[in-house]
Order: C-alpha cells, then sequence, then structure tokens
C-alpha cells in the first residue's frame, strides 16, 4: 500500500479507524522528540511530552481543518505545550544538557569532545532565551521549517518571524560570546555586526 | 543598517520559499547591495555552524505503543444505526404497551377501589422505568 497523505489519515481516523493514528505518530514522532528535547533538555521529559502532544491532538482532531497543512496544525499544539512546560519549568534549566550520546559520531576523539561541548552550550543557550526566540531559532534552524511556516504555527505575521529570526540570533551570540570565546562560534556569532 | 531592504525576506531567501517574482527582485538587489549580501551571508554562516550542533537521535520504541494505548480508540467511532433502531423500537414499544394499558385501564376500572388505582399507576410506573433503564444500559453496552 502506498504511503498516505496526512488528510487521508486523519479523514480515516475521524471515521472510526483509530489504529490508523499509529501512522501519524510513525510519521512526526522523530521531529516532534527533538522539538521537545530542544526545549525540555532532557530525554524523559522530551518522551513524556511527546507523548502527551500525541494524545492531545488525537483529542482534538475533531477541530483540525482540512484547508490548512496537519504538520503545522500539529506543530501548533506540540509549541503551545513545550511553551507551558517551560514556562513552568524553566528555574530548574540550570544545568548543561548532556548530549554526548545524541551528537555526530565523526572526527577525532578531540574533534568529536569539542563538538559535544559546543552543542550542550548552544542548546543551554537556546533553551534560555525568551521563548518567542528561542522557538523561532529551533524550528528555523534545527527543524528546518520556513519563515511562512513558522508564521502559520505561531499565529504570527511572517514579517515578524524574519524580525524574531534576526533579534534571537542577536540574544544568542550574546549568550554564547563569553562561554566559546576562542571557539568556532566566536568566529561566527561575534562578527561585529548590527543586525536588524 | 541603512538599506530600506534590510529587514526583508532574507530568512525566507535562504530557505528557499519565496515566489519566483519575489525571488527575482531579490536576487536582482542582492547583486547591487553589500550590506544586505552581509545578511545572507551571516544568515547562511548561523544555518551551517548551528547544523553542526543537531541532535541525532530516534524516539524509544515504546514511544508509539504508549501514545496508541493511552488514546481512546472509540473516540470517533460512529455509534452503529442498528443501536439508534434498536433503541428507537424498544421505546417505541413500550410506549405503544402504555398506551394499551390506559386504554384496558377503562375496563379494569369498575372492580377497582381508588387506593388501588393509585398504587396500580405506581406500578405500572415503575415498571416503564425499569424498562427503559434497561434499553439504555442496552444501547450503551452495544456501543462500548
Amino acid at each position: 500500500m502506498g504511503i498516505c497523505k496526512d488528510n487521508e489519515l486523519i479523514r480515516s481516523i475521524l471515521e472510526g479507524n483509530s489504529e490508523r493514528y499509529d501512522d501519524i505518530v510513525e510519521r512526526y514522532q522523530a521531529g516532534l522528540y527533538r522539538t521537545a528535547f530542544y526545549y525540555t533538555q532532557s530525554v524523559e521529559d522530551a518522551r513524556d511530552i511527546t507523548q502527551e502532544i500525541f494524545i492531545k491532538a488525537y483529542n482534538s482532531l475533531a477541530s483540525f481543518k482540512q484547508n490548512s497543512t496537519f504538520s503545522t496544525w500539529l506543530y501548533r499544539i506540540a509549541v503551545n505545550h513545550c511553551i507551558d512546560w517551560t514556562r513552568k519549568n524553566k528555574p530548574l534549566l540550570e544545568e548543561r544538557p548532556c548530549v554526548d550520546h545524541l551528537c555526530a559520531k565523526e572526527g577525532s576523539p578531540e574533534d568529536l569532545f569539542l563538538q559535544q561541548e559546543i552543542t550542550s552550550e548552544v542548546h543551554a543557550a537556546v533553551s534560555s532565551l525568551p521563548t518567542i526566540y528561542s522557538t523561532v531559532l529551533i524550528l528555523y534552524y534545527f527543524e528546518d521549517f520556513s519563515p511562512q511556516q513558522i508564521a502559520d504555527i505561531m499565529d504570527t505575521p511572517k514579517r515578524t518571524v524574519e524580525t524574531r529570526l534576526f533579534r534571537g540570533r542577536n540574544l544568542l551570540k550574546d549568550k554564547l560570546h563569553p562561554l566559546l570565546s576562542g571557539g568556532e562560534s566566536h568566529d561566527l556569532l561575534s562578527k561585529p555586526r548590527q543586525l536588524a | 543598517m541603512t538599506c530600506y531592504r534590510s529587514r526583508d525576506n532574507w530568512h525566507s531567501y535562504v530557505k528557499n520559499s519565496l515566489s519566483e517574482a519575489e525571488l527575482e527582485t531579490i536576487t536582482t538587489h542582492l547583486t547591487q547591495c553589500p550590506e544586505c549580501r552581509d545578511l545572507v551571508s551571516i544568515i547562511h554562516e548561523t544555518a551551517d555552524f548551528l547544523a553542526k550542533t543537531r541532535i541525532i537521535f530516534s524516539p524509544p520504541a515504546s514511544m508509539k505503543l504508549n501514545v496508541m494505548s493511552a488514546i481512546d480508540s472509540n473516540r470517533y467511532k460512529k455509534v452503529s444505526s442498528h443501536v439508534f433502531e434498536l433503541k428507537n423500537w424498544g421505546f417505541s414499544m413500550v410506549a405503544g404497551g402504555l398506551l394499551l394499558l390506559a386504554l384496558n385501564l377503562t375496563s379494569l376500572a369498575p372492580t377497582l377501589q381508588s387506593g388501588q388505582v393509585a398504587e396500580f399507576f405506581d406500578k405500572i410506573s415503575h415498571a416503564a422505568y425499569a424498562a427503559m433503564m434497561k434499553i439504555e444500559t442496552i444501547t450503551q453496552a452495544t456501543r462500548k
């Protein structure tokens, strides 16, 4: 059987074939799990949140309007859920996440160690930003969404997303500069350019 | 920033998510504006840098099982039409029975005293209520 489009799957589920939701979970679990991790910095919390998002989405499926894309609708639920979680748990996010087992495994041991350090710092810095900035950075740079898709997910104008991406990058640069001076990110993120 | 386009669609441009007309306008502008070329270059460099910090991991196999066991699989199941028919038939039968009893009561009336009539109606009422509840229970059980 060929791969069903999202809308066909949703229609089938709404007609009573709940087992088809299995395909939806399969299709989106990796992306949502990753996104949740960027907010929570914890594998366990990311897992729990992802499951909650899928259950919430299933229970709200009847409110999904088929004239919009399902991924946008699902990510809107996901982002709102993650932001709610962040608001409740932000004070706990003091420690740098352990990403040793989550990074690429290419290069020498020294390179790998350095990359893991940078990755930890970057993730901690991104998750510590105000959520309006961390969300656009996560969706644009880590999850490959376009500004228009982010605008649809966040229900804001595209121009606002463009502006937040510039400001978010500047805030990230400020956070990373004292931590990673001399490293690769120092060269990249501390260029003396005034952005919008 | 002095260029009037400095706040334009540069992130959309980098993601190749512009219409053909927008893309053409911006590409032309970039050939003439070093300031905007710098902006595009910064976005590209940031994207390259952050791409290296992307995490690589798969969700646990239990995730899908947990989700599928947690959802209510009957949530969007339509109640089949024969259940509705059964319910309607049940109500109709009870209503018909009550009507027949009421009609026949006139023939019984002379043999009943006033206190017995009230007691008789009370019994009918209880029997009708019990029948209705039974139909409701059957309908709910069939839905599940």
